[in-house]
């Protein structure tokens, strides 16, 4: 088998990404005289060529390409997630900047893990082979451990990576378990050889166990209940910048793989998996708000409100298989739209707990800095930053599903849909949860707009500011006219099967 | 069968091998235990501390990076076996494998990474 | 079946037992070593020699090497080793894994696909040339990406563990 150039073209968004990455840590480890402008401008430059990469397959190609022996396919869905993906990894780098430079971070490094770990999250989401899944999965894993830990000097990001890495590999572990036996009950890792494997009729156990132990790594990497345990340590100990990054870019990679997994390789034994997610959606709902409830830091709060969110999106697969046991994969695509009106207001809420960061006072009169991380440090922030609080009140909203945001489009989108499908038990327990969700948001914004400031040193960074507006208009955008997204988000599981 | 071979071979070693320790301490020997000869040797000079130090933390960077270097060699082998029948792809695949592990090794080497702070 | 099969993964599972009850982390360490050797033969003895040899290139060389790093690194002595979790705790997560262990033995063993007799590999299966032909053709994407994830690492151990950073110090 031989590789033509063509080819290339099914990975090239992916691969400038990468090497916008790799010549960031070039940039930093053989230059002498560097500027955080020139980091800023490789990768800001590596992400709006591979935005422009993804438009013109979407525009100009339209066919999906499929390369390397079908390992990587670059189709409307690899497109649609990659393009949320690569706006949220645009948005953190432009807030990176701030963290930085105040957290005292080599700069190199974290601009090319971070396009690293995007490159491996596109070429994720356009895998159609469990070599090509589990490789980018390690990749970008790996590169989020080490960003989870990449203030040396403070010790809780040092345990969150720490927590991280070992709950990654344990995750790592049943991923690669699964993908054996299913390799052992039908001899192939391609996901459309295993589905001619199991459409043979061999009604294999192997393959059955295989199936679970995969969805359960999934369930790991993306934080759904029982396997979020890690969530709230990781997002909390982690620096702001990263867990605004992968909160969403995780979610939406790992929720895409899941889907093509579920979709190309097992999708006529809806039986086997759509129960299991079914409990999987509601646990991850009902746990996910109810302990965001309990909650006083907003970081760790907006960690669990996360957790909440990826149930949300699972009720879409847990229902795809319709209760008069017709299988409606058209189904998957209000997950799709819901991961991205999630990546905006998500990504929106974190980078305003960046912009409203402040020092403290370290050891030996250095000052230390320290992100808003407690209900208190944003108490009256709305008198003294009305534009950031607004925007902050806006992502809170969304994420409670409040008209006219797409938080709400999203969630109308999902449970209509489940209804329809006949699932009217998850949707109704989905709006329940949504509306217990609705306290702990609405809390962060009493606060904000009642109480009395409590801090009087905050020091928002300007370019954080341009990322919150962005994510808000993002967020209004997709609110306020949603059908050209919902439409993309249609078509790309359309054109999957 | 070449495993008997090996058996056999095995079990002649060990027992050679303990037989001539064995027989030079029981019937060789002088056996006249003092405290002083109890003690580990350390160049005559009595000791100061216990000898289950802690390792300084940067041998760990070395090892981590030894293993890295392992699993690249790895890849080598079969491509090295195979030379003749892949051809110039295979030297291409081989070639972008490197290149990005020598830009690795490059970087390791300018930030001070194979150096002992 | 095989003896040596049955002989290797009767060591194996006797050392992995000892590699976990064991209390003192150097002999745990040496446990685990033998049980390595011991599944590079069960390998070997599954005609699968160049797996093998990795095994015991890359687990029972780098691997073990980097766990008795650590181990020296922390050089913990039997009064720092802290407190056995009690039984209440060690008996649930036992019987989780029982079961995790009986579910993985149950779809193997009831899987249809064994009833239909295994075909006898070929003379070269399992070789270097056999690996190395599907890893340079067939899985070519992946191996180029594992560069990827070596380099990431070298970056993560480094901007981990290094305990000077030229660039970071220069800007403070």
């Amino acid at each position: 088998m031989t590789f033509t150039i063509y080819e290339l073209a099914a990975m090239q968004p992916a691969l400038l990404v990468m090497i916008a990455g790799l010549l960031a840590v070039g940039l930093d480890t053989f230059v002498p005289s560097k500027t955080r402008i020139a980091h800023a401008m490789l990768c800001g430059g590596g992400v709006i060529a591979a935005m422009a990469a993804l438009g013109s397959q979407l525009y100009y190609q339209r066919t999906a390409i499929h390369a390397f022996g079908n390992m990587l396919v670059l189709d409307d869905m690899a497109c649609f997630l990659s393009l949320a993906i690569l706006a949220a990894t645009g948005l953190v780098l432009i807030s990176s900047d701030a963290d930085t430079t105040r957290r005292n971070i080599g700069f190199g490094e974290y601009y090319g893990l971070i396009m690293i770990a995007a490159s491996a999250m596109m070429m994720l989401v356009a895998s159609n082979d469990f070599m090509t899944i589990f490789v980018n999965l390690e990749v970008l894993s790996l590169a989020l451990y080490v960003l989870t830990g990449i203030t040396r000097k403070n010790p809780r990001s040092n345990e969150a990576s720490v927590k991280y890495l070992v709950s990654g590999a344990f995750a790592t572990c049943f991923f690669l378990m699964g993908v054996a036996f299913l390799y052992g009950a039908t001899g192939t890792f391609a996901l459309s050889g295993i589905r001619e494997a199991l459409a043979l009729g061999l009604d294999s156990s192997m393959a059955r166990v295989g199936l679970g132990m995969v969805m359960v790594g999934f369930a790991f990497k993306i934080g759904a209940v029982p396997f979020h345990m890690w969530v709230p340590d990781v997002y909390e100990g982690a620096p702001t910048s990263t867990t605004a990054f992968m909160s969403v870019t995780v979610k939406a990679a790992g929720v895409g793989a899941l889907i093509r997994v579920l979709l190309i390789a097992a999708p006529m034994r809806s039986d086997l998996w759509a129960d299991l997610l079914w409990w999987m959606a509601v646990a991850t709902m009902v746990v996910g708000n109810l302990m965001a409830l309990q909650q006083t830091s907003v970081k760790r709060m907006l960690a669990f409100s996360s957790v909440a969110h990826t149930g949300y999106a699972l009720v879409a697969l847990a229902t795809m298989r319709s209760t008069d046991e017709t299988f409606v994969p058209e189904a998957a695509a209000s997950a799709l739209f819901y991961l991205l009106t999630y990546t905006f207001m998500t990504l929106g809420a974190f980078s305003f707990l960046i912009y409203m960061g402040h020092e403290l006072p370290g050891k030996d009169g250095t000052s230390e800095w320290q992100d808003a991380e407690t209900l208190s440090d944003l108490a009256g922030m709305a008198d003294r930053r009305p534009w950031a609080a607004a925007m902050m009140g806006l992502f809170l909203l969304s994420l409670g599903g409040i008209p006219p945001t797409a938080g709400f489009l999203g969630k109308f989108y999902l449970f209509a849909g489940a209804i329809e499908r006949g699932h009217v038990t998850i949707a109704v327990i989905g709006v329940m949860a949504s509306l217990v969700s609705l306290y702990y948001y609405l809390r962060v914004i009493v606060w904000m707009y009642m109480k009395e400031p409590m801090i009087a040193d905050e020091k928002p960074h300007p370019s954080v500011a341009v990322v919150i507006a962005l994510a808000g208009l993002a967020t209004l955008l997709i609110g306020v006219m949603p059908g050209a997204f919902i439409a993309a988000a249609e078509h790309s599981i359309a054109v999957l099967r | 069968m070449v495993w008997a071979q090996v058996a056999i071979y095995l079990l002649i070693v060990t027992c050679l091998g303990l037989g001539m320790s064995y027989t030079g301490y029981f019937f060789l020997a002088p056996s006249r235990p003092r405290a002083l000869k109890q003690e580990a040797y350390e160049c005559g000079v009595p000791q100061m501390a216990g000898s289950r130090e802690r390792f300084s933390v940067r041998f760990y960077l070395i090892a981590i990076m030894f293993i890295l270097f392992d699993i690249e060699t790895v890849f080598l082998i079969p491509w090295a076996v195979l030379y003749k029948q892949l051809g110039v792809p295979g030297l291409v695949e081989i070639g972008i494998f490197f290149a990005v592990l020598g830009f690795g090794l490059a970087y390791l080497w300018r930030r001070g990474g194979l150096e002992w702070d | 079946m095989d003896p040596i099969f049955l002989i290797a993964s009767a060591v194996a599972l006797a050392s992995a037992v000892n590699m976990v009850t064991q209390r003192n982390p150097v002999y745990s360490a040496v446990f685990l070593l033998v049980g390595f050797l011991a599944v590079a033969v069960t390998f070997l003895s599954l005609s699968a020699p160049f797996l093998a040899a990795i095994h015991v290139v890359v687990y029972t060389g780098a691997i073990m090497v980097l766990f008795l790093f650590v181990i020296m690194l922390l050089n913990l002595k039997p009064e720092e080793l802290g407190a056995e979790y009690p039984i209440e705790t060690r008996a649930p997560i036992a019987v989780l894994c029982a079961a995790m262990f009986g579910m993985m033995s149950w779809a193997i063993l009831s899987d249809p696909s064994l009833a239909i007799p295994a075909k006898a590999p070929n003379a070269t299966w399992g070789s270097v040339e056999e690996v190395g032909l599907l890893l340079f053709n067939v899985y070519a994407l992946p191996f180029e990406l594992i560069s990827l994830l070596i380099i990431v690492a070298m970056f993560g151990a480094l901007v981990l563990a290094k305990k000077r950073l030229s660039n970071v110090e220069a800007t403070s």
